[in-house]
Order: structure tokens, then C-alpha cells, then sequence
């Protein structure tokens, strides 16, 4: 297997992680970016499956995670907070570009997944 | 309760978090467990708790199962003492697949005979849990009495059955009783007629109106406070008003019950679950009864006629009841005995579950089960499934050789003993849980038999209620540690030199020791079962083949009642007459009472004794004067009953007990009297059984009243039970027109009676078949591996010039020898077992000798046809090939 490719490649579900992991700033933690998967992009998402993403996007380089405080709200317990890194951002952009220039000249109307 | 919950739903599933905590990714579980924890809060919140534990589980089992979280980016240390969860697990697994594969055989037979083991097992405990489960639906159990009474003076008894007036008058006194509830069972069967069709049933009793207060008893249709409280009503189970009516509205509806009483539907019941020792399906109100009875009821103190159930307030006032209960016999009963009542008759109230397999009482509602079935099946099933386990241990400590190095290898790299032993332990559950599948499918295939055998309808669906999964895993997992602790033992304590040198063999003799022990003991089993089985089957035979006093064969007894009854009764002589021109019937005669059925005990005084109180003896509630003939019962002193002698308008003949009971020498032409009725002896008969062969022949008094009865009883000549029959019928057709022809066989009658000797025949017979078959199913494995391992010698020896026979004799002597030592312990244990359950018997066989050589012999037979394949087979295997071995 050939590890520079993978590490490369953002997956698709990668891409909702890291995007969650962005848009949520300074409170991305495994619980909220599940949550903000669930509510955003519709799909039901385990939290193995979150974990492991985030394993991934963290070893390719394109989060970071720290341990946070202790907070009360949590009894004293603890949680891993993620940030989104500059290759992070980049990868996404490119990805996005990459999506727009596919899309030019489609003149397809936007579905908004409603049946 | 199931496992998987907890009694808080408001926390995630506590099986879940220690899944997590013990397979989840060892240094991130905590962090991960936290999130977890608010996630199922959130879900709780917006999903309810049900689902956010649905979810939680969902979410721990994607973190375990996903193998890019267990694995940290960096290789880790592996040391055996590290290796943690899934990765030594999966080993394990793989080892345990191989070994099984590699050793079909072995494999088989363990899994083969543990199936069996397990699948008795269970199937007697679907038996003992369907026992100790009557009576027990009903809401109120634990505050349901049956009030007996127990007479203890002389020649007493105690019945199940008490007085009409006694429950009312003691609930009357007795503030502690909240209702009673009273059962008549006053036919063993009656005929139903719907319009133009007629049924006999049985199950039919009057009842209190008060029976659905008391009972559980669910009404589909009707009011349960009115449904009984008129007379000439009758509520039906649905069963029968389906049968009866089909799918129209049977309330209201009319039916006639013993051809003259009209009733009318007014309830119908839910089926009555066959765990009950009351069952029924007829129930007719109690006011019918009293109106047709007349006052005598009211006044009938000590007649044993009315099963009475109490419900009281609280389970512990039993007690009460209890102590307060002689001041009331004394004062209810006054006047009744010469003495005060209380010093000879006592109340006992038995717990309503209690009834079914502790209650045997004169006139019970049926003959109720025994509590020692109970503990027979459970300890014959106990031993099958331990021999099967026997088999697991034998056959694993024997092959324990073949694994010494990867037991040394093992312990080189670092695994303790307890991983080893927990190793090994997990293999025989894996080996228990194969022979579990295959257990499930044999308890479908013996379901059938089971039920055969004890009369029940049991089936698997029963166990939906008590989690049947979790009982199937338990008993695996149990089966799996009772059978695999001694190997994993065995196995771990191998020291890794030797066992990489080969050398633990030598380590072995004790295994071997216990090796025999057990094989010894799984036949001491199998013997004890076929001397078991042989004493029944022979005593069975006994009571068969015993003579009776009388000719019991070819009696055809037909059961008459309503109009016909009346109708025979009426002109009994001239149709005697007219059913004996056919030659086909050599006798006939009309009778309450056929020998078979237990007969009535009642009070009978003899003029002239000194002895006034009178005695209680049996008595044939009314015959004709051909029922002696009929029967074929010898008389020993007097005469017949005879239409000849006018004095014979009231007459008795007494059998020789009744004579030696009432103390009389010359008993023919004394006077006797029971109850308005008095009349001379006139005959004395020799001794007959008229009841089973558990019980001495008791006294016994036959009254000549003809016309009085019920049934008609005909012998016929031999092999014409062809004509006789129909003849019978259309004869007793062309009397009454329309009428059920109900009869059976004086003979079948008497077979019935050893209903519970067949039933443990049968479980003895099918027991013992599987005990041997799984001993040698042992037997077998371990003769195999007897000879595997001693290829060479054979082989040197078969060189040096031995013979076949020789060898195959060398290598069964060891075997048989094992057997005859089972059998000299089996032996006597079964002689005192067998010896202590025919005590039981008035009438019973001597165990002769010939039943343990026969069972000796059997298992000796059956151990050498089994080892002496193996040996046969090594014996005839070219030397050659033996010692170019290995």
C-alpha cells in the first residue's frame, strides 16, 4: 500500500470531519463534531466510525488534538479537542475546488435531497 | 430479568461500558467512555432512553470492532504478558479451530455426546419446571387452601373431600377466611346433547359461585359474579363451546346434560392451563345440584364429598385457622362421634401448590403426581449429562499428550498458568457451545418423546418467558467449565522443559488413574440404569400377568347413565334375558362398581357384635345377582346371590378380609347394616383384587341391589368381540333410541392403573439407552487412543509372532476389566435402590440373580463390541507400516 497516496487523500467522510472540526472552532470535540455530522449533512454517524476518522485526519497531519481542561459540566472528566491545521484548510479548499470546476458547465438543478 | 438491562434505564447499559472498558483501545477507553456518557445524555433527552441505549451499544461496538482504533500508530511491544483481548483471542481461536479439525473423531464424540448430555438435561428441566409450576397461575396462590379433614381414630382416613355444609359454616366462624369456594365432581363422565348431537365428557363438577372469586379462572363471555348464581346454568370452557357450537354465540344457548338436565350457557371460560390439579371444563352451578339433591346436603356433615378451597386474607393466617380449627370440629360435629370430634378428626389445609405433587388422599379430585419423579428425573438426568462430561475429561487428558508443545512454547514465551488454564477452559466452552446447536436440534427431535412419556404438552415455547437463551448459554458455559477444569489443570501444570522434550508422558500416570475412575463410574451409571430398568419391566409384568381372583378378560363394561340408566333399570331381568340369546355374551349384569375403580368406603355394623361403632370397609355400591358370575370371583363359604331364595331381597356377600376384619368365623346368615340398608350375608368371597396391586386386598362388601348402578358389565365368549359389540349397542339402541354406546375393557381398566409404573419404565429404558450410548461413545475414544499409542508395541509384538486374537484380547482385557469393577459397585447400590422402591408394593417380585447377570452381561457385551473395533482394526494393521511409524 502505498502510504503517501493515502496520506493525501482526504475521504469523503473525512471531508464532513474535517469540516465539523472547522466549523465548530473552539469546541470541537468527538461529542459536538458526531452531533453537528448528524444534523448537518442528515446521516447517522457511529462514534467509531468519528474516532476513527479523526485518527486519520490527525496522522495525515490535517487536525491536531490536545487534551482540554476539566470542566464541571462534564463531572471532571476529560475531552480531546481537535483544530483544524494549514494543510487541513488546504486539502478541503482543494477539494472544493476541485468539486467546483467538475460542476461548471452542469446545469443541473440543485437538489436539496428533499424527495 | 434479563442480563442486558439494568434496573436504572436512565444510565447507558453497564454490559456495554465494561465491553468498552475491556476491549476498547487500551490508553483512549476513559476519554472515549466520558464521551460516550454525554451522548447518551443528549440522546436520553431528545430520544428517550430506549434508544439512546440502542445507540450506546451501537457506538461501543463500532469502537470495538474497528481494528484501526486498536492499533496505535506504532508498533507496539508484543509480550505475552501484553497481548491483550482480540489478538491472543483470535489465536486461541485459531489453535482450538485447528485441534477440532485435525481430530474429526475426537471432535464427535465430544461434541456428540455432550449434545445428548445437554439435551436431557434440558428437557427434564422443561419436565420439573412444568411440575413444580401448578397451581401457581392463579392471582391468589399463596392464600389458597384446600380444607381436608382427617379422621385419626380407627380404620380412619384422611379424605380430600369434606362435608357440604362444613366450608360455610367454618367460613362463617372464621373471620380470617375472605371466600370459599366448593367443587362437586359428581360423575367421572357425563353426556352432553346440543340439539341432535351428544358428547361424554369429562372434567364436569358443580360450583360455587364464588369458584371465580377465589380462582383464576378468566371469563371470555358472562358476568363472573352472576355467571353460576342461578340454577340450571352452566359455563363452559372455550374448548367445548367451540366443539359444541362452533363460531356462533353460545350465551344462552340450551344443553342437556345426562339426558334430562337442561341448562343453560350463561360463561365461558378461558382453557384452564394443564397445570392445575383441578382441571375441568364443565361447570355447573352449585344451586342446580342442591335443588336436585334435597335436604340430606344441608345435613351431610361427614360425607367426603365436596373439594372446598379457602381464600384467605393474609398467606399466614393458615396458621391461625389452624389453631382455632379443633374448638370448631368439636362444636360443628356435636352429637355426630361418641367421643368429642376434635380427638378424632383434624382439618388439614394444604397450600394450593402444594396439592400436585404431595397431596395423595382418599378421593382425590385425580390421582396427583409425585415429588419423587421430580428428583428421579432430575438425578437420572444429573448423571447422563456428567457422564457425558466424563467423556470430555477422559478423552481431553488423553490427548493432552498431543499438545505438550505448544503447551512449552506457550509457557516459553511467557503465558502463566492461568492464561493457559483460561486457554483451555475457553476451548471446551467452544466445544460445549457446538454441542449446544446440535443439543437444540435433538430437544425438537425428543420433545415429542418427552411428552409421550409424561402425558404433558410441553413445548419449547414455554420457555420464551424464562429467557431460554440465557439458560442454553448458562448451561454451556457451566458444561463447558465442569468439563474442561481437570484438563486445563492438567494441561498448565506441564513444565515447559519437559514438555519440549516430550517427556511429560511419564507425568501422566495419574490422569490415567482417574482416567479408569471415570470410565468406571459412567458404567457403574449405565449398569445401575439396566438393572433399574429391568426390575420395572419385570415387575410391570408381574402385575399383568398376576391372577386376579377373578377373570378380568373379555369383560366389556358399558357405561350407562341418564335415560338408559332408567330405562335398563326398569326392566333389567327381561333384558338380561334379551341380550343373552346371543350366544356371543355369556353373561351380563348390572352394577354400580367394577373392580379397577376405587370403590367407595363407608360404615357398615354387624348385629350381635359387641364392637358398635362399626367398621370401615369397601363396598360395590349395589349389584344384580349375576355379578359374581360375571366376574368369575369363587366363593369359599355360602352361596350366590339368588332370585330363588326370597330372603335375598337384601343380601350381602363380604370377601374373606371383610370376615377377618369384622372378626367373624361364621359370617354367613348374620345380619349386616350400612345405612338403612340390612340384610343376611350370604356368602363369603375368596380374596380378589379389585384394586390395584399396590395396595393388600382390603375388606370388601358387595350388597345385592339390583337395579342399582350405572353400568352394564358383559363377558364374552372368546373371539367374539366382533359380534358382541355392535349387538351390544344396537340392543342397547333399540331401548333408547339416540344414546352415546360407551364402554372399555375391564382388562384396559386395570392396565390404567399402572400408569405411573409404565411412565417410569419408559424413562428408566430411554435414560439407560442413552447413559450406554454416551459411555460408549467414551469408550470408544479412548480405545482408539489406547491403541494409537501403543502402534509400536503391537507392531513388535504382531513381528515377535503374536496373533490376532491375542492382541485384540490384550487390548480388551483392560477394558472389561474397568466394566466388571463398575459392576461389582453398581450391583448392590441398584439392589437397595430397586429393593426400596418395590417396598412400595403389597404385591411384588423377588430381584432374582439373572437380572444382574443380565445386566452385567449387557454392558460387557456392549463395551467389547465397542473397544474391540479399535482393537481389531489395530491388531490386523501391518507391522510394518506400525514401525516404520513416526
Amino acid at each position: 500500500m502505498l502510504k503517501t497516496m493515502k496520506q493525501r487523500h482526504l475521504g469523503e467522510f473525512e471531508e464532513l470531519v474535517l469540516l465539523a472540526v472547522g466549523g465548530l472552532g473552539e469546541e470541537a470535540y468527538a461529542v459536538p463534531i458526531q452531533q453537528r455530522i448528524e444534523a448537518r449533512a442528515g446521516r447517522v454517524a457511529t462514534m467509531g466510525a468519528v474516532y476513527a476518522a479523526l485518527d486519520r485526519l490527525e496522522h495525515k497531519g490535517f487536525v491536531v488534538s490536545h487534551l482540554g481542561e476539566v470542566t464541571r459540566q462534564r463531572g471532571g472528566k476529560r475531552k480531546r479537542f481537535y483544530e483544524v491545521t494549514g494543510a487541513g484548510r488546504a486539502a478541503v479548499s482543494a477539494m472544493r475546488h476541485a468539486r467546483e470546476r467538475m460542476w461548471d458547465g452542469l446545469d443541473w438543478q440543485p437538489s436539496l435531497g428533499l424527495e | 430479568m434479563s442480563l442486558f438491562t439494568t434496573n436504572d434505564e436512565q444510565r447507558p447499559p453497564r454490559a456495554a461500558r465494561w465491553l468498552l472498558r475491556r476491549w476498547g483501545p487500551a490508553r483512549r477507553h476513559r476519554e472515549m467512555a466520558d464521551d460516550l456518557d454525554e451522548l447518551f445524555r443528549l440522546r436520553a433527552a431528545r430520544l428517550g432512553p430506549a434508544r439512546a441505549r440502542r445507540r450506546y451499544w451501537r457506538d461501543v461496538l463500532s469502537i470495538c470492532l474497528r481494528r484501526s482504533l486498536r492499533t496505535p500508530c506504532t508498533p507496539p511491544v508484543f509480550t505475552y504478558e501484553t497481548a491483550r483481548g482480540p489478538i491472543m483471542l483470535k489465536n486461541y481461536l485459531k489453535i482450538a479451530l485447528r485441534n477440532l479439525r485435525r481430530q474429526k473423531g475426537y471432535t464427535f464424540i465430544n461434541v456428540a455426546g455432550l449434545a445428548v448430555g445437554m439435551a436431557c438435561c434440558l428437557l427434564i428441566l422443561l419436565f420439573v419446571r412444568d411440575e413444580l409450576s401448578y397451581d401457581r397461575h392463579h392471582d391468589n396462590a399463596d392464600r389458597l387452601f384446600r380444607l381436608t379433614i382427617n379422621y385419626t381414630g380407627e380404620g380412619g382416613t384422611h379424605w380430600a373431600p369434606i362435608g357440604p355444609p362444613v366450608g360455610p359454616a367454618f367460613m362463617a366462624q372464621m373471620p380470617e377466611v375472605e371466600q370459599i369456594a366448593r367443587v362437586f365432581p359428581a360423575e367421572r363422565t357425563v353426556v352432553i346433547r346440543y340439539e341432535d348431537r351428544q358428547f361424554e365428557e369429562s372434567g364436569f363438577v358443580y360450583a360455587d359461585s364464588t369458584i371465580f372469586e377465589v380462582f383464576t379462572l378468566p371469563l371470555l363471555r358472562g358476568d363472573p359474579e352472576m355467571a353460576l348464581a342461578a340454577p340450571n346454568t352452566i359455563v363452559l370452557s372455550e374448548r367445548l363451546a367451540r366443539k359444541y357450537f362452533g363460531d356462533a354465540d353460545p350465551m344462552g344457548r340450551a344443553i342437556t346434560i345426562s339426558g334430562w338436565q337442561d341448562l343453560t350457557v350463561t360463561g365461558i371460560m378461558q382453557n384452564m392451563p394443564t397445570t392445575t390439579h383441578l382441571p375441568f371444563d364443565l361447570m355447573v352451578s352449585m344451586q342446580t345440584f342442591y335443588n336436585n339433591a334435597g335436604d340430606w346436603v344441608n345435613t351431610a356433615r361427614t360425607w367426603a364429598g365436596f373439594h372446598t378451597y379457602l381464600l384467605l386474607r393474609e398467606p399466614h393466617l393458615a396458621e391461625t385457622i389452624a389453631q382455632k380449627s379443633p374448638a370448631f370440629i368439636t362444636s360443628f360435629f356435636e352429637g355426630r362421634f361418641e367421643v368429642p370430634a376434635a380427638e378424632i378428626a383434624q382439618f388439614v389445609f394444604q397450600p394450593l401448590p402444594d396439592i400436585h405433587l404431595y397431596s395423595h388422599l382418599e378421593k382425590e379430585y385425580r390421582p396427583n403426581s409425585d415429588v419423587i419423579y421430580v428428583y428421579v428425573f432430575s438425578i437420572i438426568a444429573l448423571f447422563v449429562l456428567l457422564i457425558a462430561c466424563i467423556n470430555f475429561i477422559n478423552l481431553s487428558t488423553a490427548r493432552a499428550a498431543g499438545r505438550m508443545r505448544e503447551v512449552g512454547v506457550r509457557k516459553t514465551l511467557g503465558a502463566g498458568r492461568v492464561q493457559l488454564a483460561r486457554q483451555f477452559l475457553g476451548e471446551s466452552a467452544l466445544m460445549a457451545g457446538l454441542a449446544l446447536v446440535l443439543a437444540g436440534v435433538l430437544i425438537g427431535l425428543w420433545l415429542p418423546v418427552l411428552n409421550h412419556l409424561t402425558g404433558k404438552t410441553l413445548a419449547l415455547a414455554d420457555l420464551q418467558s424464562t429467557n431460554l437463551v440465557l439458560m442454553l448459554i448458562g448451561m454451556a458455559i457451566l458444561t463447558g467449565l465442569v468439563s474442561g477444569a481437570y484438563p486445563a489443570f492438567v494441561i498448565s501444570g506441564f513444565r515447559p522443559t519437559q514438555a519440549l522434550r516430550g517427556q511429560a508422558a511419564s507425568k501422566t500416570s495419574q490422569p490415567v488413574v482417574l482416567r479408569k475412575g471415570l470410565v468406571v463410574f459412567q458404567f457403574a451409571i449405565s449398569i445401575f440404569l439396566i438393572i433399574g430398568t429391568s426390575v420395572v419391566l419385570s415387575q410391570l409384568q408381574y402385575f399383568r400377568t398376576k391372577q386376579l381372583g377373578f377373570d378380568k378378560e373379555r369383560v366389556v363394561h358399558v357405561r350407562l347413565g341418564g335415560e338408559l340408566d332408567e330405562a335398563v333399570e326398569n326392566n333389567l331381568e327381561t333384558f338380561k334375558q334379551e341380550l343373552l340369546r346371543n350366544p356371543a355374551l355369556i353373561n351380563v349384569s348390572m352394577a354400580a362398581d367394577v373392580p379397577g375403580e376405587r370403590y367407595s368406603l363407608e360404615t357398615m355394623t354387624v348385629d350381635g357384635q359387641q364392637d358398635d361403632d362399626g367398621t370401615q370397609m369397601r363396598i360395590a355400591w349395589g349389584v344384580d345377582h349375576d355379578y359374581i358370575k360375571t366376574l368369575g370371583i369363587d366363593l369359599v363359604a355360602g352361596r350366590d346371590f339368588s332370585r330363588e331364595a326370597p330372603a335375598d331381597t337384601n343380601a350381602w356377600i363380604i370377601n374373606e378380609a371383610a370376615a377377618e376384619r369384622l372378626g367373624l368365623d361364621e359370617p354367613v346368615g348374620r345380619v349386616m347394616r350400612w345405612d338403612g340398608y340390612a340384610g343376611p350375608i350370604v356368602g363369603v368371597a375368596k380374596n380378589f383384587h379389585f384394586a390395584s396391586l399396590h395396595h393388600e386386598i382390603e375388606p370388601l362388601v358387595i350388597p345385592l341391589r339390583p337395579g342399582v348402578g350405572g353400568m352394564l358389565l358383559a363377558r364374552v365368549q372368546a373371539g367374539q368381540m366382533a359380534e358382541a359389540l355392535p349387538f351390544l349397542e344396537t340392543t342397547l339402541d333399540g331401548l333408547v333410541p339416540g344414546q352415546l354406546f360407551r364402554y372399555s375393557f375391564v382388562a384396559d381398566d386395570f392396565d390404567l392403573l399402572y400408569r405411573d409404573e409404565d411412565k417410569l419404565r419408559d424413562v428408566f429404558g430411554y435414560f439407560s439407552a442413552i447413559a450406554i450410548f454416551i459411555a460408549c461413545l467414551g469408550l470408544f475414544g479412548l480405545a482408539a487412543f489406547t491403541a494409537e499409542q501403543r502402534t509400536k508395541e503391537i507392531g513388535v509384538r504382531k513381528v515377535l509372532g503374536a496373533s490376532v486374537s491375542g492382541i485384540v484380547v490384550l487390548l480388551s482385557t483392560a477394558f472389561t476389566k474397568l466394566v466388571a469393577l463398575a459392576f461389582v459397585v453398581a450391583a448392590p447400590l441398584a439392589y437397595l435402590a430397586m429393593d426400596r422402591w418395590l417396598q412400595a408394593f403389597a404385591y411384588r417380585i423377588d430381584i432374582s440373580w439373572w437380572i444382574f447377570l443380565l445386566a452385567g452381561l449387557a454392558a460387557l457385551l456392549v463395551a467389547l463390541l465397542t473397544v474391540s473395533y479399535q482393537a481389531i482394526r489395530a491388531a490386523l494393521a501391518d507391522p510394518v507400516k506400525a514401525l516404520r511409524y513416526e
